[in-house]
């Protein structure tokens, strides 16, 4: 147990503390929504968005980072926020796996909305790789070009969303399966 | 809500609201707010106020309802 009479001139008590983390996480949510505007401008702008993204998903990253650090294994939520199911049933195993091919969907549907924006009001509509390829020579019309581009792109990543979903997360429950085993274990026999 | 009775046993012990923060390790302002009931302490540093006032746990932070309840249950 720390010793509190330890802490004399330090400069900060526990309340100060919870404080100074209180700010900081409020200046993070700002500088997230910060990020994601500034991204959602230059997409509609047609401008490189790469460096924002990339810190908006290192932020995200560090977050989940430090938190494993720290020691905070929590039981992987699902697209509502409720615990996933933690066993190894097959019951178990499926209703985790709707869930991630939920979320890739989920995950996949924003993207393709994304792009789909750059597409339609975006200058250089043409740069966009598969457009170009489908119509070439004119063969199709326009549409029917963007129309297969959204489904095959959404497909594709919903495919992509699960399986990095899956990975991720069922790492995550093996870690927690095993902390809370090892819980169990340090538990005192009488 | 208000927690008279860390006041009580600071005044008890002759002790001013920097003393006792002194005492714990915190800031006088971190005292003020737990007696005035706005800042919920942790265990330790309420144990470490027991310790300065020479009071157990359940005589400064333990909730009057609660008390009564489990008078209650033990009935």
């Amino acid at each position: 147990m720390k010793n509190y009479q330890k802490q004399k001139g330090k400069k900060m008590d526990e309340r100060q503390k919870q404080i100074n983390y209180k700010a900081m996480s409020i200046s993070w949510v700002f500088l997230t929504l910060y990020l994601l505007s500034e991204c959602i401008y230059r997409i509609v702008n047609n401008e490189n968005f790469i460096f924002q993204l990339i810190a908006l998903y290192t932020s995200f990253g560090i977050i989940s980072l430090s938190r494993r650090i720290f020691g905070d294994v929590q039981c992987p939520a699902g697209m509502t926020g409720k615990p996933l199911p933690c066993g190894y049933t097959k019951e178990d195993k499926k209703k985790r796996h709707i869930d991630y091919l939920l979320e890739g969907m989920m995950f996949s549907g924003i993207l393709t909305l994304m792009l789909s924006l750059i597409f339609l009001f975006g200058t250089d509509a043409n740069d966009v790789l598969l457009i170009e390829i489908f119509s070439f020579h004119g063969t199709y019309n326009m549409i029917s070009v963007f129309i297969i581009c959204v489904v095959l792109f959404f497909t594709v990543v919903t495919g992509i969303g699960y399986f990095a979903c899956s990975i991720d997360k069922e790492q995550k429950l093996k870690e927690y399966n095993r902390i809370c085993e090892e819980l169990d274990k340090e538990e005192p026999t009488e | 809500m208000k927690n008279k009775r860390i006041k009580i046993a600071r005044i008890e012990c002759d002790m001013s609201q920097e003393d006792l923060a002194n005492a714990v390790g915190v800031t006088r302002q971190t005292i003020g707010l737990i007696e005035t009931g706005k800042y919920n302490p942790t265990l330790n540093l309420c144990l470490a106020i027991c310790r300065a006032t020479g009071k157990t746990l359940n005589d400064l932070f333990e909730e009057e309802e609660c008390n009564e309840k489990l008078s209650k249950t033990k009935r």
